[in-house]
């Protein structure tokens, strides 16, 4: 696995430093929260409803056991007992003690961790498949790339003070899991007449004005990764708006051009470009590779006695396999999903003890390795299947061992009104409501696949355009109200999910959503197919007069 | 105002006067002229003195590309900190168009 190299660990000292010196003026009042802030955001440190919360980076959402360790460790220490677990593949703490900031940021170093440019208009944390290395539709490591990419973006001189924020994503799998084309930048690396070739996804990004992003190049050589990028970023600095908050992203910029005159400003930009002094040399992205050599997986058959006999014999370990295990490329092992969404429970959030015993299961069964998927949940990716009703036993006894990955309860919510400044309603209890609704795990496994995201307003940072089902907070009249959508998806096949007609008051979104599932349930052709097929299918009248047959009634 | 920094620091007595837009350049003097009259007027360069320019964030470096060597003064303004663009314009100045000054 990548670590940092002296200059990393030099440069984040320093920043440590420096940021002790602003909290303490802080502290003492020398300074006013207003001068304070730009200050604390370069740290990641934000101002929510009733604390601080601080944002650290867990690149492209790899982990390895001291980490994940260390990080349990602040959860107990500095905050509430637990972190809460992000769809960028970060982890947050709401609960932070400005006091603590700097002991949290020392905690955070000694394991090669920080919480640089998780905020602020820069680069921000690269994000990847998290099936990374071990998914069989895999043509390279994402990682390698999302590396070279950090190393590249971090602390870079010309792209620090953008017009926006800015968030790449890196999948090189057939099946897109890191909805790269719902970002910024989305790269998709792909074998095109036997080499390797990036797919270049430009201008996509949700919030207010979502756009599923065009592709402005399909056959980008990995070697020219760094100078194509960097000809983007250029395009982008000094053309993106700087007038208007809400038009500053690439994807207004990409819009009003037209994809086909982005493309060609950037290819012009890139012509224009010195490269040879910008790529990565062979021999750099070699040693970068090396990091992340896969682990040493043991020769075995890919079918294992016992494994089998305990699916046979245990109904409950068969339940979970079927929903939270997945094929490995290696024979005789497999991936895991660690559901941190158990019945009635917050999306995302983790414990100190769950945190601490993921990360010794991680080191025993997983070669040292975890992972954060976008879906907020965790992943170990390297089990071997004669393992895994062990480690199925020690997650029940941890409460981690929901069978729930990909089901109608493996919900997105973002933090919403419960600490959210900028919320307009509240997403959690809205999750917990439809999870407790669909409590039944037997019921939940028959509906089949059904992504549910939820945001607590038009920023969006719940996915819910790309959610099968979308659930979009809204004030009327300072009331919560929430808004369905139907038919997103943020996989390879992206598209934005439709907005159906009036928002429902909370109480409502249960029965809502129910509706709408038992309307599938009755029009599918059978179980393969699943809720999104259906909806592409049939399109979305059928649900929608599902979704409000009892408010007409009530009405009538 | 604008301060003058070099390497060796502040710049006390600096020789450097920033024109506007209908000040006229004294023969002999040094001075930096914003961007737009750069471009449009041709003989600037012909004066006794030394010439500079001032580059604001919109303003395109490609566009004065000619007239770099006989410039002595290069000044990218960054009217705001969070505003970038110049950081683009000083790279290109330094990488693609090879200005030392
Ligand atoms: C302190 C709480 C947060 C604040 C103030 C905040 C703010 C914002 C804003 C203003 C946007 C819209 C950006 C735009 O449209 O240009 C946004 C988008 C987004 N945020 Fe957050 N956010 C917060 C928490 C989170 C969390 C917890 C996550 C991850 C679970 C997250 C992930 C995202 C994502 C994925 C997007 C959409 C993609 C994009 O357009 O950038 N945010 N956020
Ligand atoms: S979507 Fe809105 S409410 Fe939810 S975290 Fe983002 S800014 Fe806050």
């Amino acid at each position: 696995m990548y670590r940092y190299d002296e200059f990393d660990a030099e440069i984040v000292r320093e920043r440590i430093e420096e940021f002790r010196a602003q909290v303490e003026r802080r502290l003492k009042g020398e300074i006013t929260e207003d001068q304070f802030k730009p200050l604390r955001l370069m740290n990641g440190l934000y101002l929510q409803l009733h604390a601080y919360m601080l944002r650290v980076a867990i690149p492209y959402g790899t982990l390895s056991s001291r980490q994940l360790a260390r990080l349990a460790r602040i959860a107990r220490d500095f905050d509430k007992g637990y972190g809460h677990f992000t769809t960028r593949q970060n982890i947050q703490y709401n609960w932070v003690r400005l006091v603590d900031v700097v002991p949290i940021l020392e905690a955070l170093a000694e394991v090669e961790m920080h919480a640089i440019q998780t905020s602020g208009n820069c680069i921000r944390n690269v994000t990847a498949d998290h099936f990374a290395a071990a998914a069989a539709d895999e043509v390279d490591d994402p990682r390698v790339w999302s590396e070279i990419i950090r190393q590249w973006s971090t602390f870079h001189p010309e792209f620090s003070f953008l017009p926006r924020k800015f968030k790449i994503a890196v999948t090189a799998a057939e099946t897109d899991r890191a909805a790269v084309q719902v970002h910024d930048i989305g790269l998709h690396l792909k074998k095109r007449d036997g080499k390797l070739a990036f797919t270049v996804y430009v201008g996509g990004g949700q919030g207010r004005t979502p756009f599923v992003a065009p592709a402005i190049r399909d056959d980008l050589a990995p070697e020219d990764l760094l100078s194509y990028l960097e000809a983007i970023l250029r395009v982008y600095n000094r053309a993106g708006r700087r007038d208007n908050l809400y038009k500053s992203r690439i994807k207004i910029l990409v819009s009003a051009l037209g994809a086909e005159e982005f493309a060609r400003q950037v290819e012009e930009e890139w012509r224009l470009s010195d490269r040879a002094r910008i790529d990565l040399p062979a021999d750099e992205e070699q040693r970068i590779r090396d990091y992340f050599a896969p682990p040493c997986f043991r020769t075995l058959k890919d079918a294992d006695a016992g494994f089998e006999a305990a699916r046979a014999r245990d109904a409950a370990f068969a339940r979970w396999v079927s929903t939270n295990v997945h094929s490995h490329r290696t024979p005789g092992y497999a991936s895991v999903t660690i559901s941190l969404k158990p019945v009635g429970g917050i999306p995302g959030d983790a414990t100190a003890a769950q945190m601490e015993a993921v990360a010794a299961l991680g080191k025993r069964y997983s070669f040292d390795e975890i992972r954060v998927s976008h879906e907020q949940n965790l992943i170990l990716p390297h089990v071997e299947k004669a393992d895994l009703h062990d480690l199925w036993q020690a997650l029940k006894e941890n409460g981690l061992a929901t069978p729930n990955a990909g089901l109608i309860s493996d919900i997105i919510a973002c933090p919403g009104l419960d600490y959210c400044d900028l919320a307009n309603a509240r997403s959690i209890p809205i999750a917990q409501g439809i999870s407790n609704r669909f409590a039944d795990l037997e019921q939940q496994a028959q509906i089949g696949e059904l992504k549910i995201k939820i945001s607590g307003c038009i920023n969006a940072c719940g996915h819910h355009h790309v959610g099968h089902i979308g659930i979009l907070g809204v004030d009327k009249h300072g009331e919560e109200f929430y808004q369905i959508l139907l038919g997103g998806r943020g996989d390879e096949r992206a598209k934005l999910g439709k907005i159906t007609g009036k928002g429902l008051p909370a109480e409502a979104i249960p029965d809502a959503i129910a509706r709408i599932v038992a309307r599938y349930i009755a029009l599918r052709t059978d179980e393969s197919e699943r809720f999104i097929d259906a909806y592409e299918r049939l399109g979305p009248k059928p649900f929608e007069e599902a979704l409000y047959a009892e408010i007409k009634e009530l009405a009538a | 105002m604008s301060v003058l920094l070099t390497r060796a620091g502040v710049v006390r007595d600096d020789p450097w006067r920033f024109l506007a837009e209908d000040e006229a350049a004294a023969d002999g003097a040094d001075v930096v002229v914003p961007f737009a009259r750069l471009r449009a007027e041709a003989r600037l360069a012909e004066r006794a003195g030394r010439l500079g320019v001032a580059i604001a964030p919109g303003d395109r470096v490609e566009e004065i590309v000619d007239k770099l060597p006989a410039l002595s003064l290069i000044a990218v303004a960054f009217p705001g900190f969070r505003d970038g663009r110049g950081y683009s314009t000083a790279r290109l100045l330094r990488e693609r168009y090879r200005y030392a000054g």
